[in-house]
């Protein structure tokens, strides 16, 4: 070090790696937030996707005898995994405003779409998903007139 | 340590540590929460192959046309998903049941280390037979 030398060589070294370490650590706390939210928010869809699903196939629903006009609760089974078709087609016919609503997911918009065992389409309501940023689907299988059928519940936002 | 050394090779050495600890963390926001749901999928289709019948019918079937039974439906899992199921069907006599009949029909190759396993147990109308099924699934 030279006589009246403030900064020397070994400061500015410490300093640019001092800063490295800081900017990158800066970085991954970053990357570490929006993962953790992404998480989250990856997450709740897929709770509300598969406990929507499973509210499905696994209630009859309130009143037990509900239509489109009389529905409080929806559910779509005579058993466990076993789908009343009647109760099917009313679910079919209700309005998308209402969708999510009645199926406890108003903070997301809701797909549901049934199929056959090959992936030919029974039927299906709710919004197709469109310039999403979280989406999450269920995939479901039921006894739907005695042939094995695929219930797939996608929720997105 | 040197006259005028200010970043140790001790801090560099905790910094690096550090590091490697937040890249983990990061990283473990990755794993896959999917494989929470599989056994949730795994007992809707065994459920779903009871109650339509489809485990019934394999009561009557040759061991060849359970098998391709089985493995249609088994084909019906998402592209992503490999899965084995095994169906043993004992025949009771008196108090008795010997296993009589072994199916089993395969989609890819569950992976060990990240499979999970379902069951169901059904039984012929007239309670002669019965049937264990046991799925093994897993993301691969």
């Amino acid at each position: 070090m030279h006589k009246g030398q403030v900064v020397t060589l070994d400061l500015i070294f410490a300093l640019v790696i001092g800063m490295a370490v800081f900017f990158a650590l800066n970085h991954e706390w970053g990357i570490a937030i929006q993962k953790s939210y992404d998480y989250t928010e990856r997450n709740s869809a897929e709770i509300a996707a598969h406990s929507i699903a499973l509210s499905l196939i696994s209630s009859k629903g309130y009143p037990e005898d509900w239509n489109r006009t009389t529905v409080r609760v929806v559910g779509i089974a005579k058993n466990l995994d076993v789908i009343d078709g009647k109760k099917f087609n009313e679910l079919m016919a209700l309005p998308n405003a209402s969708l999510g609503d009645l199926l406890g997911a108003s903070e997301f918009r809701i797909m549901i779409n049934m199929t056959s065992r090959a992936g030919a389409t029974i039927n299906a309501t709710g919004l197709a998903p469109a310039n999403y940023s979280i989406l999450s689907t269920a995939l479901s299988f039921v006894s739907f007139n005695n042939n094995v059928s695929k219930l797939y519940v996608t929720v997105w936002k | 340590m040197r006259r005028g050394f200010i970043f140790t090779l001790d801090a560099v050495f905790a910094a690096s540590i550090l590091l490697i600890a937040l890249a983990a963390i990061s990283l473990e926001f990755y794993t896959p929460s999917q494989t929470f749901w599989l056994p949730t999928m795994g007992n809707s289709l065994m459920t779903a192959l009871d109650k339509s019948g489809v485990f019934d019918n394999i009561f009557q079937q040759s061991d060849a046309q359970a098998q391709t039974t089985l493995t249609s439906y088994l084909a019906s899992l998402p592209p992503n998903v490999n899965a084995n199921i095994t169906v043993k069907i004992y025949h009771g006599s008196g108090s008795t049941f010997t296993l009589s009949r072994t199916i089993t029909a395969i989609k890819g190759v569950p992976d060990p280390n990240h499979e999970t396993t379902v069951k169901r147990i059904f039984n012929k109308v007239d309670g002669s037979y019965f049937g264990l099924s046991e799925m093994v699934l897993s993301y691969g």
